[in-house]
């Protein structure tokens, strides 16, 4: 394993090992073993960037990294992507610490 | 304590980066009353090392902290104390050598029922108020207040301690009064009374402490050999002993017996009426002993000091008897020759320290320590070890006698300071594969001892001290990766030049020399910037400690004092200088026994 | 990559982490819950909740887990912790003995 990317969709976080020469299809294939959605259905975006990551062009040439977080959007009934939805923790639970200053 | 893990360390070294790093989570007060107390005590001890903590700091640990450790700690007063008078679940506290602790930073500690352990030792402003501050701690199971400004009075009124299982008391002039009224500490099994007022009168008090293991009379007047059914270790340094005292059937099982420097009135009985074959620590340097029978029952001795004691070659046999368990035999400045040597070799198979320091064993006597297979830590410092044996007839070949070390396949720390080894004769060590320390002094060292020490897989800490060494051999130097210390006191020929380029291009490796004062202080100056301030508590320790070192007098003339042809001539002499002797510490330095 | 070869470690909050079995047993705690025989549920539908590790600490886990195989391969990278994280973390780790 050289590196890994974290990729999220909804509540979910999903670490997948990877080498920077592997493609975006490559990413697809292992998430689509992972979470049964073929690869046509899933988009990846790189979210430091909000770009959409081309099936064919390698990690590298698009500049995910390691420990890079990319977004996971699936396409809905009518065919279209669904927008991106990554929950953040602080949307289930005010802070955990009433006096970390944050209100 | 359980070992911390990886992360864990991690977390601690981010979270006492700075002092804006600890900004960061000082007020996550939910979160700090969970820490469980051994994370608390790890990022406290951490603080304190990174001199990131002040007395208002403290409070976050008042709810997690059970053991805190402040020894040595000179920025501790009043209010630090107020703030730990807080700690509610606090069970062990040490202040020993705080030295701003007094009477009243002491009241803080009033009431705090969960303390069990407290350390006061050598904080000498504590005094008789103070003990009346720590009376009202009840349940206090151990106490140290040794070397501190409490009198025989202040001692009588520990009796109502009732739980006192521990109690140092060294140094104090407690008198038999005193020791009288503590009777009613029944449950006492540590008992430190060094250098006090005890008379004999006050030593057959001692039998109505029921339990008592440890007993500590040294540099008293007791002239009474104490042979409590419970006693295990009894330390009598320093006595002068006329008399055995017989107490109930049962004989001690005497475990650790220390009568250094003692004098013994009636040595044929001194150990006769003695249980003392489960004895495993027996030091009596020093001592006034001469005849050493005594020795032969001693079975399971493991620890054996006689450093200047009057034993002799005709002795060595007395210890041969015991070898078969001995890990530790301390022989420096004794009358053994290397004969006596050679009568020991092949009878101690598990000894790992020797010391022959300050004898008058030579080169014949390395060939017998080669047979001692277990030993890691060898010092021959000050004999008469030359390095070399020159074969009558042949007087053109010499052979090297360190080579039999090579023998020692676990021999970590060899001390060779004060010998006439010179540079080639120092070749066979280079394949020491465990040597770790090694230590050389002597004038006709030259740049070749390092060149040979260079391929030393495990050397840590090197002393090359008062030699020849001259700023490019020391550039010629590649140190083993190992190495951590090199310490070349006294190699006057060397420049802060020299050195501060050796220093940069070997960064992991302190030097030890005298114009290190001055280059160490710029590195303060540097490390005192945020981005380096990890090395800046190292550093700052080391000056403390280099600060008592002392720089030996001759040092700073020595370039004036001789010519070139003069120093030429120094290379190829034996020692000419007499060179002042390392003392030890001179006062009653008991430490290490009283908290085995 | 294979299903069997994940697990899923879900926080006090609710959020989920997949990982690779491979990096979840970096803690002494995770492995022995997915080793240990006959034992724990955990083991069996892959999926471990920690009620006591809130979302952030539980994904800063995760990266130290793939941190120290990376580590443990000769990368050698820092691990970096936020400071107002490392008492939360520390006590995590002390949790799953990593």
């Amino acid at each position: 394993m050289a590196m890994y990317i974290r990729v999220k969709r909804s509540k979910t976080t999903y670490f997948i090992q990877c080498d920077p020469t592997e493609t975006t299809i490559d990413i697809k294939q292992k998430l689509h073993t992972l979470i049964d959605q073929p690869v046509n259905d899933q988009r990846l975006i790189l979210m430091n960037t909000g770009e959409i990551l081309e099936d064919s062009k390698s990690l590298a040439d698009q500049k995910v990294e390691n420990d890079a977080v990319v977004a996971l959007t699936l396409r809905k009934d009518d065919n279209e992507f669904e927008d991106v939805n990554i929950v953040k923790p602080n949307d289930f639970y005010p802070s955990r610490d009433a006096d970390n200053g944050n209100w | 304590m359980e070992k911390e893990s990886e992360l864990i360390r991690r977390c601690i070294e981010a979270a006492c980066r700075s002092k804006e790093s600890v900004e960061k989570w000082r007020r996550q007060r939910r979160t700090l009353e969970r820490l469980p107390s051994h994370l608390s005590q790890a990022l406290l001890r951490s603080l304190l090392r990174r001199r990131l903590i002040f007395p208002s700091l403290l409070e976050v640990f008042k709810h997690s902290a059970e053991e805190i450790d402040l020894r040595g700690e000179n920025s501790v007063d009043a209010e630090w104390m107020a703030y730990l008078g807080a700690f509610r679940y606090l069970r062990s506290l040490n202040l020993a050598d705080c030295y701003r602790i007094n009477n009243s930073a002491i009241w803080s500690l009033v009431g705090m029922t969960s303390l069990k352990e407290v350390d006061l030792s050598r904080c000498m402003k504590v005094s008789d108020a103070g003990v009346r501050h720590i009376i009202s701690i009840s349940n206090l199971e151990k106490l140290w207040i040794s070397e501190t400004a409490v009198t025989a009075n202040g001692v009588a009124l520990l009796s109502s301690l009732k739980n006192l299982s521990v109690l140092d008391l060294g140094g104090l002039p407690v008198t038999d009064t005193a020791l009288n009224s503590l009777q009613a500490l029944t449950k006492l099994q540590y008992l430190d009374l060094w250098g006090s007022k005890i008379s004999n009168k006050g030593a057959l008090v001692l039998q109505s402490f029921p339990k008592l293991s440890f007993l500590n009379l040294a540099w008293t007047n007791v002239t009474i050999f104490l042979n409590l059914s419970s006693l295990e270790c009894l330390n009598m340094s320093n006595c002068t002993i006329d008399s055995i005292l017989e107490c109930g059937g049962d004989e001690a099982p005497f475990l650790k017996l220390v009568f250094a420097g003692a004098t013994f009135m009636n040595e044929a009985e001194a150990f006769l009426y003695i249980k003392t074959s489960s004895l495993s620590y027996l030091d009596v340097s020093k001592s006034s002993l001469n005849r050493f029978g005594f020795l032969a029952d001693m079975k399971m001795l493991e620890h054996l000091d006689l450093n200047s004691s009057a034993l002799g070659d005709e002795s060595v046999e007395m210890i041969v008897c015991v070898g078969a368990n001995l890990k530790n035999l301390n022989l420096s400045m004794t009358k053994v020759s290397s004969a006596g040597i050679g009568i020991l070799a092949g009878h101690v198979p598990k000894l790992e320290f020797l010391s022959l320091s300050h004898t008058s064993i030579d080169d014949v006597a390395l060939s017998y320590i080669s047979l001692m297979p277990s030993l890691k830590v060898v010092d021959l410092s000050n004999t008469n070890i030359k390095g070399f044996i020159i074969h009558p007839g042949t007087e053109s070949h010499m052979d090297s006698t360190l080579t039999a070390l090579q023998n020692l396949n676990y021999l970590e720390s060899l001390n060779l300071e004060h010998t006439q080894v010179r540079d080639p004769d120092l070749y066979p060590l280079s394949s020491c594969k465990e040597l770790s320390h090694l230590s050389l002094r002597c004038a006709s060292l030259t740049d070749a001892t390092l060149h040979c020490l260079s391929s030393l897989p495990k050397l840590t800490t090197l002393q090359v001290r008062d030699a020849v060494l001259t700023t490019s051999g020391l550039d010629a130097f590649s140190p083993p990766t190992t190495l951590r210390l090199l310490d070349l006191m006294g190699c006057w020929l060397l420049t802060e030049d020299g050195i501060s380029l050796f220093l940069k291009k070997h960064p992991e490796i302190e030097i030890r020399h005298e114009v290190i004062q001055n280059l160490s202080t710029e590195q303060q100056t540097i490390s005192n910037c945020p981005s380096s301030s990890q090395q800046f508590p190292k550093i700052s320790r080391w000056n403390r400690m280099q600060e008592k070192l002392p720089i030996p007098e001759f040092f700073v003339d020595q370039r004036l004092k001789y010519s070139r042809e003069e120093l030429l001539a120094l290379q190829f002499s034996p020692l000419s200088i007499e060179y002042p002797r390392e003392t030890g510490s001179v006062t009653p330095n008991l430490q290490s026994f009283q908290r085995d | 990559m294979k299903k069997e070869d994940t697990v899923k470690l879900i926080s006090a909050e609710g959020m989920e982490f997949v990982i690779d079995k491979e990096a979840a047993m970096v803690s002494q705690t995770i492995r022995n819950m997915l080793t240990s025989p006959g034992g724990f549920a955990e083991a069996e539908h892959g999926e471990v909740t920690f009620p006591e590790i809130s979302a952030v600490i539980l994904e800063k886990i995760c990266q130290y887990f793939y941190w120290s195989l990376q580590y443990s391969r000769g990368k050698e990278t820092e691990f970096h912790i936020e400071p107002e994280l490392t008492l939360e973390l520390m006590m995590a780790a002390n949790y799953l003995h990593t």
